[in-house]
């Protein structure tokens, strides 16, 4: 009986900390392959970001790699990204709210924007 | 007899929630939170644009932290404390407590004491980025207040049109004066 009591224990103890090693979740994307240039894409995203009112961080016209943040409640993070594919130029969106992944369906209304910015709306 | 003017009363204090309604910049369709002076045509070379504005912004205390020419961007940012805000979340008395403390010298001595604090002032920190995309000079700020102990206390979009403004003429009196010479 003794020892089921200090089974237990450790078992709490074990599962207690357990819980803390939690693995970080890895940002979820979503992506689009757009016919235009990847220079047109670029401008096409930051002016989809700067209308939605977004501050832009950073951004690297050659790597096609632009950082915005927002502060609301909670704060806003958003991370655009070009990569030059063979079909044409595949964007990348992912971001944070409140330091938590955003569902990546969220960014469909953007890459629809960004679809209309450049005429490319089917 | 009371019970309409109660109602009345429910609905009002109901109502007033609703234009508390906070706008989302994720959302489908959202109407473009910058006012009318926070975007004009871009004119002149993209270069000397980008040096005027990196010059306006510092002008006004900014610090630039990024550039990026071939986007017209000047990314930047700026803190200005706030005396007063402090008051947030906090007994108005101050802070109060027990210190001890080792004196060093000539000889060690031990000292215990009462003191009050008052803390020091939160900050405002304001980001702003000025971007040329698709022919549009586009301006963006937003502004957090954060507490000296690092609590947000406030975090909202700082689109002001009066900013916008003042940085418009600003820019073009810098671009002017840079053409000219």
């Amino acid at each position: 009986m003794r020892w089921l009591g200090v089974l237990l224990v450790a078992a709490c103890l074990v599962l207690s900390l357990v819980g803390c090693a939690t693995t970080s979740v890895p940002p979820q994307t979503r992506s689009l392959v757009v016919e235009a240039a990847p220079s047109t894409a670029l401008e096409a995203g930051v002016a989809m970001l700067t209308a939605r009112g977004f501050v832009i961080r950073r951004a690297d016209a050659d790597l096609g790699d632009v950082e915005a943040v927002l502060a609301s409640r909670p704060t806003l993070a958003v991370r655009y990204r070009l990569e030059a594919t063979e079909q044409g130029t595949r964007i990348t969106l992912s971001g944070q709210r409140g330091g938590q992944p955003v569902p990546p369906y969220v960014f469909d209304a953007l890459l629809i924007d960004v679809q209309e910015q450049l005429g490319e709306l089917p | 007899m009371m019970k309409p003017l109660l109602l009345v009363v429910l609905a009002w204090g109901l109502g007033g929630c609703q234009g508390l309604a906070s706008y989302d910049p994720l959302g489908r369709d959202v109407a473009s939170p910058l006012p009318e002076a926070c975007h004009w045509p871009a004119e002149g070379s993209a270069k000397a644009r980008v040096r005027a504005t990196a010059d306006a912004l510092e002008a006004q205390g900014y610090r630039i932290e990024q550039t990026e020419v071939a986007l017209g961007l000047v990314s930047a940012a700026r803190s200005v404390a706030q005396p007063g805000l402090g008051a947030v979340d906090r007994p108005f008395w101050g802070r109060s407590g027990f210190w001890g403390r080792y004196g060093l010298g000539g000889r060690n001595g031990y000292s215990l004491g009462y003191f009050q604090s008052f803390g020091g002032d939160p900050v405002r920190l304001q980001r702003v980025s000025v971007v040329a995309a698709e022919g549009i000079v586009r301006v963006t700020r937003d502004s957090r207040v954060v507490d000296v102990d690092g609590y947000l206390i406030d975090a909202r979009p700082d689109n002001s049109a009066a900013f916008c403004a003042a940085l418009h003429d600003d820019i073009d009196a810098r671009m002017r004066e840079g053409s000219t010479s």
